[in-house]
């Protein structure tokens, strides 16, 4: 049975559109509102609009894109969950998820996407369209899989993980995260914490000299 | 007026070789950040003219030594950073806290040293000096004293900006088709900033846009060479200018050292330009010589000292370098511009009074290399 509480997607786009659009699909274009709201405005903002929309009968969605790999849509939401609202979980409906696969809230996943069984997805994380994640797979809190991401069968994402387009990571690949590697291309085994490989830093990228 | 520097100081490897014997092995260079040393068996590693070295969290303190393990020599560390107790990955030699050999795994068997001969085996010592937040090697045997390298009063602004550092750190290296000294060179060259910048950072420093005819008092001609002091002390020194820097809220979850306003730069000669953004944002970039056209850029970037949990530190961090690798790759297109022309008629550089300073670096540069 639909969910027909109303949903507030707030954010910017296109995540927020994104989240607005799957959110019509399910429940109807009159239940569903988008407020833009960029990270800068994310302290200081006090998201006044909500006061049409009780906590109660109100799912919201933190929409805010990867920006500080993540941690600026985890301050919304934990913003959101201080005023008491709950956040939805948003699957398009040309996404497959598998029954026994767990989304936690504030998780999106994207068209075409694929969620095999036994999948953990943590809260807050972002599955983009055509993103397959594989058998077993373990996907930790605030993460971000840009468009066609593959994550094989039991491999680990750890927590505020950014994946950029065609980025592959084989059966049973770690990366401890929190990191970001936005070169496409295969990775496996066991990939070092706190690395970032990106067009600006190729291989072997940067390296957080340590982590907490 | 000509620079004393020719093409060939850029691209001749006999050069690099006086470079590596003259400058890099006799004055203080700059290894790294404190802060990132101070859990027990942390180290970072560096090569300095031409030499491996390691600095080394022992339990007697910070020490250094050349990188090389007594028996064949392999590296005794091979990573750039991290925390392993000081041990040679190839054998299993292991050294004390001042380097000397304390175990040789099957000594008996393989080696048949005596227990003497083993005492005599160490790593060789470097002298280190700890400047506030910042460590320096120097890999003479009779290192000069560091206030013959730097004045008093920039010691102390470097003990006053890198003491506030932290011990959140994110660390790249890339090579750049370059000589070193180029690097070196733009770095105090501020005029390159509205022309090579145009379209990242220069619009957020109103004060190095180009002056309109008649907006400042003309400059006078450049002065003589002989007119230019050659102290060493002098290449080192610090620059601040006004930078329009967005305030975010984690800025007061840490230490600061300026206003949130400024942009500070302090040149530490040879090879160092450090960062100071915001107040908040510490960038250590090295320019380490691999061949006269080869330079290995080394970023270190991080944070004041935490005064409350900052977990969006890594974030923070990675957006910084990032953009700031867009700002250095702008500069490493010209240098590689610049680098691949060099041919043997290339004319020397033809400075005007701005560039001072860069004829300053040459002329103490020059003298140097020609010391004995």
């Amino acid at each position: 049975m639909s969910d027909v509480r109303q949903l507030v997607v707030i954010g910017e786009a296109p995540l927020a559109t994104l989240a607005g659009a799957i959110g019509i699909m399910e429940r109807g274009t009159g239940n569903v509102r988008v407020v833009e709201l960029t990270p800068d405005r994310i302290a200081t903002d006090p998201l006044d609009f909500l006061a049409d929309h009780p906590a109660d009968a109100t799912h919201v969605f933190a929409a805010i894109g990867l920006s500080a790999l993540n941690y600026a849509r985890f301050d919304l939401w934990a913003k959101l969950r201080i005023k008491g609202y709950r956040c939805a979980t948003l699957v398009h409906p040309r996404a497959h998820v598998d029954p026994s696969a767990v989304l936690a809230d504030n998780v999106l996943v994207g068209p075409n996407a694929s969620i095999e069984p036994d999948v953990h997805i943590g809260r807050g994380t972002i599955v983009g369209a055509a993103t397959s994640i594989g058998t077993a797979a373990e996907i930790a809190p605030w993460c971000w899989f840009a468009r066609g991401v593959v994550i094989g069968a039991l491999a680990s994402v750890g927590a505020h993980s950014v994946l950029g387009t065609g980025v592959q990571f084989a059966d049973r690949t770690q990366f401890p995260g929190p990191g970001e590697i936005d070169v496409a291309g295969t990775y496996r085994g066991a990939i070092l914490a706190g690395m970032f490989v990106s067009p600006e830093f190729p291989n072997p990228g940067a390296r957080l000299v340590r982590t907490h | 007026m000509h620079s004393i520097l020719a093409s060939t100081d850029y691209t001749s490897p006999e050069v690099l070789v006086g470079e590596e014997r003259r400058l890099f092995r006799r004055l203080w260079i700059l290894a790294g950040f404190r802060s990132l040393l101070d859990a027990p068996d942390a180290f970072v590693t560096h090569r300095i003219g031409g030499i491996p070295v390691v600095v080394q969290n022992t339990a007697d303190g910070l020490k250094a030594f050349v990188n090389q393990c007594a028996h064949r020599q392999s590296p005794v560390q091979n990573a750039d950073f991290g925390q392993r107790r000081l041990a040679c990955p190839y054998h299993g030699w292991v050294y004390d806290d001042a380097g000397r050999v304390k175990s040789v795994p099957g000594n008996e068997a393989n080696y048949g040293f005596a227990a003497g001969t083993i005492a005599t085996l160490h790593l060789k010592p470097v002298a280190l000096r700890v400047v506030g937040g910042l460590v320096f090697v120097n890999l003479d045997s009779d290192p000069m004293p560091i206030d013959e390298q730097f004045h008093g009063p920039f010691l102390e602004r470097l003990e006053a900006v890198t003491g506030v550092v932290g011990d959140d750190a994110l660390f790249a290296k890339f090579d750049g088709a370059y000589n070193w000294k180029l690097n070196f060179e733009n770095v105090i060259d501020w005029n390159h900033v509205p022309f090579v910048h145009a379209s990242s950072f220069a619009s957020l420093m109103p004060t190095l846009r180009p002056a309109a005819p008649g907006e400042r008092p003309a400059s006078p001609p450049p002065v003589p060479d002989d007119a230019i002091e050659d102290d060493l002390r002098e290449l080192s020194y610090e620059a601040r200018a006004p930078f329009d820097f967005q305030a975010w809220p984690w800025h007061e979850a840490v230490e600061r050292c300026t206003e949130t306003g400024e942009y500070l730069n302090l040149f530490i000669y040879p090879n160092v330009n450090y960062v100071v953004m915001a107040g908040v944002v510490h960038l250590i970039q090295q320019f380490c010589p691999i061949t006269p056209d080869r330079t290995e850029v080394r970023l270190t970037m991080a944070l004041g000292r935490r005064k409350q949990r900052l977990p969006a530190a890594p974030a923070i961090l990675w957006g910084q370098l990032k953009a700031e690798k867009r700002v250095i790759d702008e500069d490493v297109a010209v240098f590689e511009g610049l680098q691949r022309g060099f041919h043997d008629g290339t004319p020397r550089a033809y400075h005007g009074a701005y560039e001072y300073r860069l004829r300053r670096v040459a002329k103490v540069y020059r003298r140097l290399m020609e010391a004995a």
